[in-house]
């Protein structure tokens, strides 16, 4: 049953619909590979203890002549997005016992395309970080060496994926969690347009930069799990149903991609991950795409806006994390002491240290120089990309990371290095835009390497057509832990 | 020419590069976020901060915003400022409610005391 686990959910879907395997036997099969290798991955939480019930009844839709387009998947969510009945704890000791009296819009459209939702995946907590190694539960190790992070915050997701438990999950990437962790894992993973998947029940960190997003095996997957969880949603006012891309745009032939050559001679930047890009500049070129060298003048500014504009939205975001209405109190005699103490006893050294940053950028006196200038930054680098958009380019092909997954441990000590390892991907945070990233090859020490196409605002259909072209001319690459799963 | 007052704008830039925060800062701003701090956190954080706002503060160089950017948003997509219908529809019980609650009694959150007793 091996050829199960890294099946793509299309394939799974074939195989569902000619009757050769049911959605019960999908999910039996994934509980079977996940109780067998997760102790040493880290990937899940907590599994769904209904979805062999949601299986049945999904196989039951079925052969009632139903078929939804995610009919019988199972796919991982990851903690910080609710789900009715079943704990959400964002990672952090805060909301340990935290259980959501209603599901996020992301997953109950996942329920109503037919998916089961399968478990809930680790995170740095509350997805502040860049190797899921903040999280209470402990962190999540990378399938193909796992004295390795799996990338973050959505690293639970992106292992799980790859270590073949399930065929899709869903993250959330506020400056990157989706895509940094597919890049680590040696999968893909897409962060949708700003506003074009509802936020409602994905709990806040920084609401400006916020999307949910997701992680799969193939371009197409990840195409449908978009198609599925996008769209307007009265629940979130910044959400909205994007207008498709012309098809005449669509044609791999004409498509015009930009690299970003410059980002390949930053400090820090492996060379591996340098030669990979210019590999798959060159593999877009071979399939008829035209592609030529751009700039994104004011792109350097983004880690420096990234950490005021994320720090300060997360400080206001978790003042609700009180001891009154949900999650955990520290017992004290009086309400402000009661406060600090709980939030001291709740929250994680990374959050503290993001909450301190936040308030401190929004201290009176400090607003001005911090805040309104990381804003000024945020619409430099939007009008970069816009100019090259607007100048005929349909997408900017970049690295994902400037390193293949460093070690575990490697960087906890020092915040600055872990927040540089986000340089690539804030970029398109910030400016709102879609980004997608492709697995294309592997480093001497074979640990995944991925190239980052980023389009125009609602491109993701253009996001689509450049990383099928890098999915056909990159094989795909031998799945990590297969010898392990003994059906 | 560039006018004086620019000058002075830069130079006070320049020297306002320099950022320390102690430990009575940290105190300061975890008063302000209702944040518990550990003696370890006390002692570590002031040169963590310094470290990341030493990089932060290049962004000195610019000039600031005078408008918000509008969110994540895309300006030119139409959608700011949409707002929701303005409809009643059902909302959770307040027994609901009240179970997440870490203490509740008769259907309302209970807190420890409020207000203060002079000492």
């Amino acid at each position: 049953m091996s050829d199960l686990a890294f099946a793509t959910a299309e394939e799974l879907l074939s195989r569902l619909a000619c009757g050769d395997l049911t959605s019960v036997e999908l999910v039996q099969d994934a509980r079977r590979r996940t109780e067998e290798i997760d102790g040493s991955l880290g990937a899940f939480v907590r599994l769904n203890p209904r979805a062999l019930e949601e299986a049945a009844a999904s196989d039951r839709e079925r052969s009632a002549g139903r078929t939804r387009p995610l009919e019988g998947i199972p796919v991982a969510v990851k903690d910080n997005i609710c789900t009715a009945g079943l704990e959400t704890s964002c990672g952090s000791a805060i909301l340990r016992g935290f259980v959501p009296t209603r599901d996020a819009t992301v997953v109950t459209r996942l329920r109503e395309a037919g998916a089961v939702i399968f478990g809930k995946t680790n995170l740095d907590e509350f997805g502040m970080g860049s190797s899921t190694e903040s999280s209470v539960h402990g962190p999540t190790r990378n399938p193909w060496d796992r004295e390795r992070v799996a990338g973050g915050s959505s690293g639970g997701s992106a292992a799980a994926v790859a270590a073949g438990l399930v065929p899709l999950a869903l993250g959330s990437d506020t400056g990157g969690s989706v895509r940094q962790p597919a890049a680590f894992c040696g999968i893909h993973g897409l962060k949708p347009t700003y506003g074009s998947v509802s936020r409602s029940g994905l709990v806040a960190y920084g609401s400006s930069l916020d999307v949910v997003g997701a992680l799969a095996r193939s371009v197409a997957d990840i195409a449908r799990v978009l198609e599925v969880i996008g769209g307007c949603d009265p629940a979130d006012p910044t959400s909205f149903s994007p207008a498709r891309t012309e098809p005449e745009r669509l044609d791999p032939r004409r498509l015009r991609v930009g690299l970003a050559a410059d980002w390949l001679d930053v400090d820090g930047i492996a060379d591996s991950v340098a030669v990979a890009v210019r590999a798959a500049a060159r593999a877009l070129r071979d399939s008829g795409a035209i592609v030529g060298d751009v700039t994104l003048p004011h792109a350097r500014w983004s880690i420096p806006a990234y950490y005021i504009l994320a720090t300060a939205e997360a400080s206001s975001n978790l003042a609700r994390y009180d001891g009154v209405r949900f999650g955990c109190r520290a017992t004290r005699d009086d309400l402000e002491s009661m406060y600090r103490a709980t939030r001291g006893a709740g929250f994680g050294r990374e959050v503290k240290r993001r909450i301190m940053l936040g308030t401190y950028a929004l201290c009176a006196g400090y607003q001005d120089r911090f805040y309104a200038r990381a804003e000024r930054a945020r619409a430099l680098v939007r009008r970069d990309f816009e100019t090259l958009f607007d100048s005929g380019w349909d997408l900017v092909l970049a690295p994902t990371t400037p390193t293949s997954a460093f070690r575990l441990g490697e960087k906890v000590g020092d915040p600055l290095a872990m927040y540089l390892s986000d340089v690539f991907t804030v970029t398109a945070n910030l400016a709102g835009i879609p980004a997608i990233s492709v697995p294309v090859g592997q480093d001497d020490d074979g640990l995944p390497l991925a190239a980052q196409l980023i389009g125009p605002s609602c491109g993701e259909s253009l996001l689509y057509v450049g990383a099928r072209l890098l999915e056909r001319a990159f094989p795909p690459l031998e799945p990590p832990m297969r010898g392990r799963f003994v059906p | 020419m560039r006018p004086i007052g620019d000058a002075w704008v830069i130079i006070a830039r320049a020297m306002s590069k320099k950022i320390h925060v102690d430990a009575t800062a940290v105190r300061k701003i975890a008063n302000l976020a209702q944040l518990g701090l550990s003696d370890d956190e006390i002692r570590t954080l002031p040169a963590e901060l310094t470290t990341i706002l030493e990089h932060v503060a290049q962004l000195d160089a610019l000039e600031s915003s005078d408008r918000p950017s509008g969110l994540g948003l895309d300006p030119r997509s139409g959608n700011l400022g949409r707002l929701r219908e303005d409809r009643p529809s059902a909302s959770l019980s307040s027994d609901v409610v009240a179970r997440a609650a870490p203490e509740s009694a008769a259907g309302f959150f209970r807190v420890p005391r409020v207000i203060r007793t002079a000492d």
